[in-house]
């Protein structure tokens, strides 16, 4: 009996595993079979022409990878702040269970209202208007949870004994940070980071109020009022909106490049991953 | 760092040479020490008295905090927040627990080896200069001395001089216990404490590091925690023994080995 329920277990177990990367393979297999068909290298360093349906995406890459630029550099100093605060100087238990309740809240507010905010506060409030500036600041504020999160659990994983060696070495509570935990919690703080900016990267709720428009710009050209194309704007425009036939291939043909630059972010955080793994085995 | 006005002496007016035993002035003292985790009580009126340039060994089953009382003398046991620390311990009749005194500057000139070794993963050299290099800039010339006076102090310069720059964790247990050892010794540190630094070695190497002990302790305090009463008898002048009374930690006897442990124990080592 007990074996039987075992091996029910381990066939269950498996179904769910086979369905879903079932479902990953259909996904990545279609958006391959019809977006190949519009991959070309004109495809990839000509601007958008005619509404999408000629041209090609390369300012829309060129402003994605600059909003994760600046959510980057918004989140690695914050995200680090937040983890060190709760790792490190809150002493009292229910102090950390707060800012951990803080942050599992953060990371569940919907991204079409933290839309909404940007929309109100920097575009508005601040006067940034649409700009790669008030997108990528949200954008970083949306992955503040992912980041701190991951490096959270990272120096938590960390045997208390290195920080215990370095005191006792005379090393101050900052000298520890930099010279112990951050260094050997820093796989922690890439993965963290490129898993949030893997995510940030197809976020289109967030930022077409606050940062993106269809077709009309190119690389910015200052800070304020400065908005730029986005590959996930450019998918979510053309397949509501675009009776031209000619442009379906191409909207798959941007899925493409979009899940291409996801998944490059995703292979960039693998070996640091790895690392990871094994040294909470060698403990 | 202000270590000098923290801690009084500087390392050149330290100890004068004088007889080992407990009659000598004493460097350490602990005054009525207690320690609370919450409403727990670990350690009852702990009273000591430690002379300067020997090796005084603390001994008692385990649990009885022995752990506990090493780490109030550099007051490491404030990194646990849960745990209370009362009474007052004395460095050269100064008191380390006062407010004014700075405790990372404290643990730099108060060393201490763990259980089992924590080397860093960096390279050997590195770890050597691990304490060091937070407390002053040295140059190069500087590093490179130092690296080596506290390899040979903690005899492993020879097994490492020529692989420096390789990662610590290469070096095998044994090895790895020296290079922390060598790390604290870079710090010149008037007192030593060592929580059992042999128990997670072989014996050839628990060997070594006691014949390390036995020497250092001419030129440096040493404060030893074992559960090995051989260890004890073998290296140490001066012997406490803690043990648990009512589920708190008392001291029940201080004096020599053989006061403390009796004359000829079979069961040791």
């Amino acid at each position: 009996m007990r074996r039987a329920l075992d091996r029910g277990l381990i066939l269950a177990g498996g179904i769910c595993a086979a369905l879903a990367a079932g479902v990953l393979a259909t996904i990545l297999g279609a958006i391959t079979w019809r977006g190949a068909s519009a991959i070309s290298w004109p495809f990839l360093t000509e601007q958008i022409q005619r509404a999408g349906a000629s041209g090609g995406v390369l300012f829309n890459i060129s402003g994605t990878l600059i909003l994760l630029g600046a959510a980057l550099l918004v989140s690695l100093p914050v995200a680090s702040a937040l983890a060190l605060l709760h790792s490190v100087y809150l002493r009292s238990e229910r102090a950390r269970q707060r800012l951990w309740m803080l942050l599992a809240v953060w990371s569940g507010v919907p991204s079409i209202v933290f839309g909404l905010f940007g929309l109100m506060l920097f575009v508005k409030t601040f006067g940034w208007g649409k700009s790669w500036l008030s997108g990528g600041v949200l954008l970083g504020m949306m992955m503040l949870p992912t980041v701190s999160v991951a490096l959270i659990e990272r120096i938590h994983s960390l045997p208390r004994k290195y920080g215990e060696a370095a005191a006792a070495l005379g090393l101050s509570q900052s000298q520890v940070i930099w010279s112990v935990i951050l260094p050997q919690c820093a796989n922690g703080l890439v993965t963290g980071l490129l898993l949030g900016l893997a995510r940030a990267a197809g976020e289109t709720a967030p930022i077409m109020f606050t940062a993106t428009i269809f077709s009309g710009a190119a690389l910015p050209h200052g800070i304020q009022d400065s908005p730029v194309l986005t590959l996930p704007y450019h998918i979510f425009v053309l397949s509501q909106d675009s009776l031209d036939p000619a442009a379906g291939a191409r909207v798959w043909g941007a899925a493409l490049v979009l899940l291409g630059l996801v998944m490059a972010l995703s292979l960039v955080a693998l070996p640091a991953r790895l690392r990871i793994h094994e040294e909470a085995l060698r403990g | 760092m202000d270590e000098e006005t923290s801690m009084g002496d500087s390392p050149s007016t330290r100890g004068t040479p004088s007889g080992r035993g407990s009659d000598s002035p004493a460097l350490l003292e602990v005054r009525g020490l207690n320690v609370f985790a919450g409403s727990r009580h670990l350690l009852r009126e702990v009273n000591l008295s430690i002379a300067p340039r020997q090796a005084f060994g603390l001994v008692g089953p385990s649990g009885a905090g022995k752990s506990t009382l090493l780490r109030c003398l550099n007051r490491l046991i404030e990194l646990d927040s849960s745990l209370r620390v009362e009474g007052d311990i004395l460095l050269r009749g100064r008191s380390i627990r006062s407010p004014e005194v700075d405790a990372d500057a404290l643990r730099a000139r108060v060393g201490m080896l763990f259980q089992q070794p924590v080397v860093f993963p960096v390279s050997i050299r590195r770890n050597v200069l691990f304490g060091v290099r937070h407390l002053r800039p040295l140059s190069r010339l500087e590093s490179a001395a130092l690296t080596q006076r506290a390899l040979r102090e903690a005899a492993l310069w020879d097994e490492v001089k020529d692989r420096l720059d390789e990662p610590a964790a290469k070096l095998s247990v044994g090895q790895q216990q020296r290079l922390c050892l060598a790390r604290a010794l870079a710090l010149d540190p008037e007192i030593l404490l060592m929580d059992e630094p042999t128990s997670s070695l072989d014996e050839k190497s628990a060997d070594a590091v006691e014949q390390l002990i036995l020497k250092l302790k001419a030129t440096r305090t040493i404060v030893l925690v074992t559960h090995n009463l051989g260890q004890a008898r073998r290296v140490a002048d001066v012997l406490a023994r803690i043990e648990p009374r009512e589920g708190v930690g008392e001291i029940v006897a201080t004096g020599s080995c053989a006061e403390v442990l009796g004359a000829r124990d079979p069961a040791a080592r």
